[in-house]
Formats: structure tokens, sequence, C-alpha cells
């Protein structure tokens, strides 16, 4: 090992232009690697939100000049602004770069949704500019959205069960997530976002009766509702979309143990990126239901998919899958054993029901909200996950600074000034 | 080792197994727990607890035991049953430590199912009401009893156009005074709104009116909790539409009652539903007798089966009938109504019903058939009408400028028609005219057309004649009309004037023809009557001017703007003004000043100049009063029409005239014309002898130009002659005019009446006539007519010495 190895700074001492290194799983911090130049205050935020104690850097890859450990002034004017109103700083600063980060997150998603609607519409009378529109919004989400994975589904988890979820988009999102998770090269990448963001296209030939339709009990009606996927095919070949693409439209209802339709094929004959969809499908069709009051959260669906269902899974990916998400995926809105309530912003991957979670306590200012990593505290755990409903509004709006409507029937709220009946507390 | 674990926790309720710390594997397991996992009595020790986990945490959970980062869990989580079904679970793990050496995992677990079930259930309930309320036709606000907002739907939101901004933040202040915004009347609205809150139990209805033209009606409830007030429910209903639509309804049904067309409206099958008061007045069926009829049932009768058959077919094609059909009346009378059907159809473009309006036409009918009659005919005569003549002449053009033929209107007016009806009255007249009518026709051929225009006038329109065929029709027509009438035992004859204009000569437009025709007639008329003559161009000019002048004297009249100038008479004996003539002059606004050769030949021809005659001889006789108080001695010359001499009245009102002015009858002199003495010698004696009696002089005037006769210079009380203008004009170099001033002067003083001449403008004129011994003279070489305020200036009042001067 290099002499580099031996530098270490405290988290207060980190500025701009320092090169550091994180020992740690890449999953466990924000950052797309794990060694890099400090570039922006938002790095520095997030660096020092981390939680170390002391982190490794490189002098001679550093730009600017690095303060010893050992100086003592700084440290000493450090001490005397006190721990915890550093902390709090600290903490605002945190929250904030999460705020903005989720904020850009939103709106690429946003964008990526009108896209998509875009796309629909011109499917049948323009299949070539369907086809453009879709690569070009592939390649938007590689570049973009996908930097920011841990709020991407942060961003996902807390917009379960919402009315403005877009299926397709989500399955797109999280397929190359996990994509990126299991190392795919480029090319694959992009089929696999083409054919996420495609895999659902033939439902537009369905008669509209059908196409929302979760439980299908009729024998026939089943049939016709699975020729959506013999349609998504013709499509696909009409949009001159790529074999292994089609393929993944083709395969996207099979599943691992050969239960899936329409050819009951097993997992050894799925390529790697239809196990993909296969698995995402089924999460965001469990987290989005077309009947809302069906939703689940991910964590159950996860939960399920892993429990009830693990043999249509294909194993491998399906544990990068948990991996990646977590037990409690980012977004969550968990009970903690000490009953209050938290979210949790970010995925411990060695210790999947041990992540970082924000915490409501109304003593403490939204905008200093404290983080706490399970990891370290062996006595508090998650006991529950809920469904961001179930929570009183105004800690939701806490624990999540994202813009949303408030007012509306929608979502639970305080249960001030209102007797303890469930049923009415929670339509108010 | 087992056996008393087991007893220990045989009889929990909660699942219980007892975990071995270094294998994991299960020591002991409770009957719940062989029951909740649905595995056979006793056979769950010895297992690996970690086999027995099937959901991620507890997996991950009993890795982290192993790896000794943890030691306890509880949270709720998934279980597979030996069966494969996953049950929900709230599963604790803690960590027993029995003593030093010895500790165990304590796996607790509790069936949840039935609590997630509950759960379930209720949100499902929950999203069931929150959609229930998201699909009301109601915008929704519900607050506490502060008035605090709890929450509202999106169609309140709507309703109220709340922003965005006001959705993604509470601001319950924000929300009310947006609303307060959109009021029309906001503090009434808040008065309101206050007193609502002040009462938790009020129950209140309001129709509340946005500025954006919006009414909403706004129904508000408290809303209970076990039976006390927790809160309000608001709800907001837009109602603009409802009220539109209600003030519609109510005026249509106004109008269906007091509606004067006869309706009835129909169901989608045609059948009548009702039928409004008008209805029964038109057809005498009620409304009980109409209901479930048919349209056909109601309107067919054997003579309209086939109009019947096209309005339905009609009806159903274009959505509306508008036509005229016969139909009966209860009592079986026949009326012909005017019908509009109207097909009326929903917004899914089905008929719902067919309204039908219909009006009784049968008196219109009549009225039209007789109107039709007697628009083209002439009540009197039978004869087509001014109307009908139109038409069959711009027929006759259409033809003529068709085939470059040619044809000719003759304008026809009887002469003296007016003193017919003035003697014998107007049935009499009534009755010539028809017998006219009769010759008229006897006249024509059978193609041509006689059309009586009013009054006395007639128009013949010749088919294809020229004006050799025409003037023989004229002729004939003079001719017939000559003959002697003979009514009621009187006899007498009538005599017309007719004028000729031919088309395409004489114009080409209906209008030009007949206003040729009529001029040329007129010419006529001024030149003698009982004649025909044909269109010239000039005569048109005339006739216009004829009519505005008509109009303008009687105008004139009425306000008094005739003036009258007098023109000094000069003795040529005393070489003094010793009189004037009174001259009438006119100044028209429009016309300018109007010279009175123009003017009155038209009032004596339309009879005007009765009335212009006394007014001037009134004026003139009070002028003459006036001037002659005193010791004054100016004679006053007046001009009279034949006309106004021929009134019956005549002397009388002379008479009358000098005494209201209390004059001496000798200032005025009556200048006559030739043609007053002529007619009717006995008459007119009488009159001149009774005006000679009164003292007034008269003279004869124009002399020389009419049809003298000697004799009645003899016989009538004569006191002057003046000699006409055209004769004095060319003196002294036309002999001729020499010798017959002299005539005239010598044939008068040898009758003993002084002779005067008029027109006098030269010194020579006024020489010769001097030397010829003419008596006097007036004219320009001594003074033009002036009005009374310059005369006065100049000859009155010792202002002689100016005339002496002029005339020396």
């Amino acid at each position: 090992m290099t002499e580099a190895q031996t530098h270490y700074l405290e988290p207060s001492q980190l500025r701009i232009g320092l090169y550091i290194y994180l020992d740690m799983g890449w999953m466990d911090h924000p950052f797309p690697v794990s060694s890099f130049e400090i570039r922006t205050e938002e790095q520095l935020y997030k660096l020092r939100s981390l939680g170390l104690s002391k982190i490794r850097y490189s002098p001679e890859k550093s730009q600017a000049e690095s303060k010893p450990v050992a100086a003592p002034k700084p440290v000493v004017v450090e001490i005397t602004e006190s721990s915890e109103a550093r902390a709090a700083k600290q903490r605002k600063a945190l929250l904030a770069s999460q705020q903005a980060s989720l904020m850009v997150c939103e709106r690429q998603f946003g964008q990526a949704t009108q896209d998509f609607k875009h796309l629909s519409e011109v499917v049948h009378a323009q299949p070539k500019v369907a086809q453009e529109t879709a690569v070009k919004l592939v390649q938007g989400m590689l570049d973009g959205i996908l930097q920011e994975e841990e709020t991407a589904i942060r961003l996902l988890a807390e917009k379960a069960g919402e009315k403005t979820a877009l299926h397709s988009v989500n399955v797109t999102i999280i397929s190359l997530l996990l994509g990126k998770a299991l190392d795919l090269p480029k090319d694959d990448m992009l089929e696999l976002g083409i054919g996420a963001l495609l895999h659902d296209v033939g439902k537009m030939e369905l008669p509209d009766r059908l196409r929302w339709l979760d439980d299908l009990s009729n024998m026939a009606e089943r049939q016709l509702y699975q020729s959506h996927v013999a349609h998504g095919v013709n499509m696909a070949r009409k949009m001159h979309l790529s074999p292994s693409a089609t393929l993944l439209i083709a395969q996207h209802h099979e599943f691992a143990d050969g239960s899936g339709y329409p050819s009951q094929i097993s997992g050894d004959k799925m390529t790697s990126l239809s196990r993909i969809i296969s698995l995402v499908n089924r999460f965001d069709n469990l987290c989005n239901p077309s009947n809302v009051a069906m939703a689940v959260t991910p964590h159950e669906a996860l939960s399920q998919l892993f429990t009830k269902n693990k043999s249509q899974s294909d194993t491998h990916t399906l544990t990068a899958f948990i991996k990646m998400m977590g037990i409690y995926p980012p977004g969550s809105v968990v009970q903690l054993s000490d009953e209050r309530y938290a979210m949790v912003v970010s995925v411990n991957s060695a210790r999947p029901i041990k992540p970082r979670v924000i915490i409501h306590d109304p003593q403490v200012p939204i905008d200093e909200a404290i983080i706490i990593n399970l990891e370290h505290e062996s006595e508090i755990g998650i006991r529950r996950s809920l469904k961001p409903i179930q929570l009183p509004k105004a800690v939701y709006d806490y624990l999540s600074p994202r813009k949303r409507l408030c007012y509306f029937f929608e979502r639970a709220s305080d249960m001030h000034g209102i007797d303890s009946n469930p049923q009415l507390a929670a339509v108010r | 080792m087992t056996q008393p674990w087991e007893a220990l926790i045989e009889g929990m309720l909660e699942a219980v197994l007892l975990v071995e710390p270094v294998q994991l594997t299960v020591v002991a397991a409770n009957r719940a727990a062989h029951k909740l996992l649905g595995v056979p009595s006793h056979s769950l020790p010895g297992r690996s607890v970690i086999d027995l986990a099937a959901a991620p945490e507890d997996m991950f959970f009993w890795e982290d035991v192993a790896a000794g980062l943890s030691n306890n869990i509880y949270s709720e989580t998934l279980l597979r049953r030996e069966d494969g079904q996953a049950i929900h679970v709230m599963r604790r793990v803690t960590l027993a430590r029995l003593d030093i050496s010895t500790s165990m995992y304590v796996v607790a677990i509790r069936d949840h199912t039935d609590q997630r079930q509950v759960e379930t259930e209720l949100e499902k309930l929950i999203s069931e009401l929150r959609a229930t309320l998201e699909s009301t036709a109601d915008g929704i606000l519900v607050t506490d009893l502060d008035g605090s907002i709890r929450s509202y739907n999106h169609l309140f939101a709507k309703l109220w156009g709340l922003p965005e901004e006001l959705l993604t933040s509470r601001n319950d202040a924000a929300v009310y005074a947006w609303m307060d915004n959109c009021m029309v009347d906001a503090s009434h609205y808040n008065e309101r709104l206050a007193a609502i809150r002040r009462s938790p139990l009020m129950e209140a209805n309001d129709v509340l009116v946005l500025h954006s033209g919006k009414v909403l009606e706004r129904v508000t409830l408290p809303q209970y909790a076990r039976g006390r007030p927790i809160g309000r429910v608001y709800s907001f209903r837009d109602i603009s539409q409802k009220l539109l639509d209600q003030a519609r309804l109510q005026l249509a049904s106004k109008v269906f009652e007091a509606s004067t067309d006869a309706i009835f409206i129909t169901d989608e099958e045609q059948r009548i539903i009702t039928t409004n008061p008008s209805f029964e007045r038109l057809t005498q069926f009620s409304e009980v007798d109409m209901l479930g009829l048919s349209i056909s049932d109601f309107f067919l009768d054997h003579s309209n089966a086939d109009i019947l058959k096209r309005m339905l077919d009609e009806l159903a094609l274009d959505g509306f009938w508008e036509g005229e059909l016969w139909n009966r009346r209860k009592d079986g009378h026949a009326y012909l109504c005017m019908i509009s059907l109207v097909r009326v159809q929903n917004e899914e473009g089905q008929t719902i019903h067919t309204i039908g309006f219909f009006k009784d036409r049968t008196e219109n009918y009549n009225a039209k058939q007789k109107i039709e009659e007697l628009a083209f005919t002439d009540a009197l005569t039978g004869l087509p009408n001014r109307m009908l003549l139109e038409e069959r002449i711009s027929q006759s053009i259409t033809h003529a400028s068709r085939d470059h033929g040619q044809f000719a209107l003759l304008f026809l007016d009887l002469d003296n028609f007016k003193q017919i009806n003035d003697s014998l009255g107007h049935p009499f007249g009534d009755r010539v005219l028809v017998e006219v009518t009769d010759r008229l026709k006897k006249c024509l051929r059978q193609v041509d057309t006689a059309a009586r225009l009013g009054g006395d006038e007639f128009v013949l329109l010749l088919h294809q004649a020229d004006a050799g065929g025409a003037e023989i029709c004229a002729r004939r027509v003079l001719a017939d009309l000559s003959a002697p009438f003979n009514l009621d035992g009187i006899e007498f004859t009538v005599t017309c004037s007719i004028g000729i204009a031919l088309y395409p000569d004489d114009g080409t437009q209906m209008q030009d023809l007949i206003k040729n025709a009529d001029s040329a007639m007129y010419y006529v008329k001024e030149r003698g009557r009982s004649d025909f003559r044909f269109y010239q161009r000039k005569m048109n000019i005339g006739l216009l001017s004829r009519m505005k002048i008509d109009h303008a004297m009687r105008q004139a009249l009425e306000h008094q703007e005739f003036r009258l100038h007098f023109q000094p008479l000069f003795c040529l004996d005393t070489h003094e003004i010793f009189g004037a003539e009174a001259l009438i002059r006119w100044h028209d606004k429009e016309l300018g000043e109007i010279s009175p050769a123009k003017f009155i030949p038209i009032a004596e021809e339309t009879g005007l100049i009765i009335a212009i005659g006394n007014w001037v001889m009134q004026t003139a006789i009070a002028q003459a009063a006036a001037w002659n108080k005193n010791g004054q001695q100016i004679l006053i010359s007046i001009n009279v029409s034949a006309l106004q001499f021929q009134q019956a009245n005549f002397v009388e009102s002379l008479s009358n005239a000098l005494c209201d002015a209390h004059l001496d009858p000798s200032c005025i002199e009556l200048e006559l014309t030739e043609s007053i003495l002529i007619r009717d010698a006995q008459e007119t004696l009488k009159k001149l002898d009774a005006i000679a009696r009164l003292g007034v002089k008269m003279a004869i005037d124009d002399f020389g130009t009419g049809y003298s006769s000697l004799s009645y210079l003899k016989r009538f009380p004569i006191n002057k002659l003046k000699i006409d203008r055209s004769f004095v004009m060319n003196l002294p170099k036309d002999e001729s005019d020499i010798a017959i001033v002299t005539a005239i002067i010598s044939l008068a003083h040898a009758l003993k009446l002084q002779v005067i001449a008029e027109g006098v403008e030269t010194q020579e004129q006024k020489d010769l006539l001097s030397s010829l011994h003419c008596d006097q003279i007036q004219g320009y070489l001594i003074a033009k007519a002036m009005d009374p305020h310059e005369f006065e200036a100049s000859f009155l009042n010792g202002n002689q010495e100016r005339a002496q001067s002029l005339a020396s």
C-alpha cells in the first residue's frame, strides 16, 4: 500500500479540492464512485453526513491544500462551536442537498412521464418516431436519474400507491438501476431500458375494460388480457426494435419456475434482461396496482416476492434486487421499535435490515431532522413499514420534503380536533 | 433438556420458539408455534431457525446473529406455513440469558393475519369513501369548529379555482382569502360565514355569486360524531347552468301558456302529451281529447293525406316542417292552419319530443283572396287598377323589349268632370264613370287594357300599337265619349283629353311612359281640352315644375308668403302719379322669385286663383284704405281673374271688403280680362252693373289680344281700356302697332273711355303716346312695381316731385 492511504481527515476538515477515498461499500454511500475529488458543497455535506469519524484522502491527488490532522487550531475552533449546533448545521445541509436532489429527480421523473405519454400517442401512427423517442428517453435516464440512484429509489418508493405513478416509467427506472447493480454492459443497459419502457405497449390494443384489470377471473378475459404480450411483440417489430428488446417484451410475463405466460418457459430459457423485467414488473404491480387501495408498501412487495413467490424469480437477480433496494427501500415510511416514525433514506447493503433513517421528532426543526444509522443502534429497529397514507400528514411532510398536494381527502391528516374513530380520522 | 422449556412455554397463547444461540436450532416450540406454522406437533425442535425464516428480514437477522452483530428484532414479517401460505405475523426475538453459561433466543410470534385483514378492510373502506367524496357532484369542504380546514375534494378546488400554491401548502387563511376575493358581495358573504361559525348547529343553505359569473349553492351542515358537533361540512354545487335552465323553463312555460299560437307537444313516439289553451280555442279539442293521439290522427283528413305524409317524412328527415294545411275543428268546421313542427332531440340525438305550433289562417286566407281582387281591380268600374296596370305594362315592356316591338300608352282625363261631381253629386259622377268605362272598353281590342287610376283618370294600354294605331284609338275614344250621355233624364256631354306616350320612343320604363303620357294630356288640357296629343320631350319639364309650383303656392298662401307690389300709374295730362296697379309677387324659399306669368296660369288651372285673387283683393283694398287717408286720392287697380269673377259671391265679397276698410269705392279699379266678358254675357253684365253701382271703376286689361267684341264695350259699364304691352313694345318703330294703338285710343275716346298704355319703357314711347292723346301710362319709364314702403316713400305724402322729375 502506498503512503497515500495513511492520510486521514475529520469530516469537518474536508474542503473542496481534496481527493478522498470512502472505505465502505458503494451502496453505503450516495456517491457514484468511492474515490473522487470533492468539487461541490453538496458533496461536502453528503460526506459529512455519512457519519464517519475520519476520511482517508490523498494529498498528491488533491488540488486544495489539506490541513494536517494534527493541526490543533482548527480543531479547537471547531470544537468551541457546540458539537450539537455543528451537528444541526450538518443535518440541515444534508437535508437541503437531499431535497435538491429529490426535486431534480422528480422533475426528471415528470419529464420522463410526459415523454412516455407522448410516445404512446404516436406509437401507432409513427412507430419510428416512437422508437426514437424511446431511445432518447432511456439515454436521458442513463445520464440523469440513474446517477442519483438512491434518490431515484426513494422517489419511487415515496410515490408508490400514488395515482401519478406511471408503471412503465417506474419499471424502466428500477430495471435500469438493477441492471446497473448487476454491472450490465452499456449496450445491454440501453436495450433493457427500451424493452422495459415498451414492455406493456401491447396493452394499447386491449379494450379499456381489460387494460386496467388486476384480477381476471374469467378464462376468456384472461386470455385476451395475456394477448397483450403478442400485440407488444408485433408493435416492437413495427418499431424495428432490436431482437433483444423485442425478446424482453415477449418474456416480461414469464417466470423462472415456468409458471408465467405466454410460453411458460423456465428461467434458464429467459434472457438475463428478461429476468430483470419479470421481477421488476411484478414488484411495481404490487406497489402500484390499478386499484390504489390494493397497493402495498415497497417493503412488503419485496417481502412478498421473496417469501411467497420466491420460485418465480431468478435467485441471483432477486438477491441483487434486495441488495440494491434493501429490505426497506429508501423512501419507505417505517415505524421504529420505539414507536417513532421514520423514513428510510439510504440502504446498508451489508445489513439490509439496518438502513439509515430520518426520524420524525417534533422537537427538532423540520430542516434539521435527525438522520440515524440503525446499524449503530442496537436497541432500535424497524417495527413495520407503513403506507404514506397511514401517516399523519404533518409527520409525512416532516419526513419527506417533497412538494405534494395537501388538504385533499387523499392523505391522512393530523388527528387534532376529532375523536378516535379511525375511519373518520383516515378520511380526513 | 427440551422438556422443561416446552412445559414452560406450552401454555402460552403466542407461538414461541426457543433457539439455541450457537447452532441456531430450535430447542423447543409450543403448540401454538406448531399450529401457526402448520407443522405436526413436536416436529420443530431440532430444525434450523434459518430454514424456518421465509422473509428476507428474518434471514438477514439470523445472519447478523450468526455474525454477532445483533441479538434482537421486533417487527412485522411474513411467515411461510408448511403449506406454502404466507401469513402476516408480528415477531419478536430476544436473547434470554438464563445463567452465565446458558442463553437462548426466545422467538415470540403473534398471528397478525386478522389485524392485517382488518387494516386492509379499513383501507379499502377509506379508499372507497375517498373515491366517493371525490366522485360527488359537489365540492366539499370540511372544517373543524374553529373554521380550520380539515380537507376538501378536488371539485371544491376546481369550483373555486384554487391556484396550485394553495393546494400544495397548508394555509387556511390564504384559502379563505381566496374565496373572499371570488365573491361578488364579499362583506355579506363574510357576515353570513361568521354567523354560521358562531352557531355550530346551524344548518344553512345559501346561494353565492362569484366574480367569475358562477353561481354556487352552498349547503352547510354540522359534522357530528357521537352526537356532538365536531366540525362542519360545506358542500358547494355549481347551479349556474341549473338557474339558467330554470329561468328558461319558466319562460318557456309562460310562453306555452300565453302563446296565441296553438301548441301541442308529443312524446318520442309522436303521441300528444300536452296542449296549450290556444290549442283548445282554435280546435275546440281539449287537452284530454288530444292525449295519446298521434300527429296524423289529429291532422288526417281525406283532403290532406298526401301533404300529411310529406310533412311527416320531411319532419323525420330535416327535423322541422312548416306549411299550411286544412284541418277540421271538433264541430267539423274546416280551417286553414299554418303549422310549424319541430323535432326536439336530446344530447344523444334521439328524438324526445315533437312540438307543433299552428294558427288559424282561414280569415287570413279569405282576406287574402279579397285583397288580391281588390288589389288589382278598381272597385267602382271593375277595371284593372294602377297595380294591375303596372303589371301589364311591365309585361308589355318585357315582350316589346324582347321582340323589338312597341306599344302605346294613352293617358285619359275627363274634361271638367269636377263640375259633374260638384253639381250632380258624387253618386251621379260615379255612374258617369261606369258609363265612360263601358264606352272605353268598346274602343279597345281584347288584348288591350283600360285601367282606372282613380278619379277621372284612365290609362289605355294598346298592345303592339304604333303612333298610327294610337291615334286611331284616341280619335275613336274622343268620338265615342263625345256622344251625349243620358242619365236620369239628364242629357249632357263628356269630353276628355288624351296624352299619348309610345314605347320605346317616349320611354322604356313604365314610370317614364306614364309620366310622359300624363304630360301630353296636360298639354291638351292647357290648350283647350277635348283633344289628344303625342308626348314631346319638353312637356315634361313644364309638368314637373307645375306640380311643384302648385304645391308651393298652396304653402305660400297658407304662410302669407305672397306680397303685393305697386306700379305707379302716370297721367300724361297732369304729369302726376294718380294711382298704382297692385301686382302680386312671390318669393319661394326653394324656387326663388317666381314670376306671376309662371304661377298665375297654374293657379288658374288648379282653381287656386280664386283664393289668391281674394287675397289680392283684400290686401290691395286694405292698402288703398291706408293710403287714402288724410285727404289723399290714390287709385289702386286690382287684377281679377275669370274664375274669381265667376264666383257667385264675388260682388258681395268686394263690397264687404270695401266696407270693412271704410274705403271710398272710387279709389278701386278692377282690371278685367276680355275672357271674363265673353262668357255668359247676361250673367256677366249683371255682375258688372252691380260692381259699377258700388262705385268701383273697371278697366279692360290686355285690350286687343283676346276675342274683343265691340258690342260689350258698348253694353258693359267699363271706364277704361288698357293697351296691351305687346302693342306698346315696338313703338314707335312698328307702324302697324302705331296704327293699332291709334285706333284703340280713338275707339276708347269715341266711347268715352279712358286709355292707359302699359309697358312704357322709353321716352319716345311716352312722347308718341302723349302725342296720340293717350290718357295714362305705366311702365319702367315711370317706375317699376315696388313694395308699399318704397311706393309710399317715393310718391305719397308730398313726394310727387320725384315722380314728376322722373317722368319729365
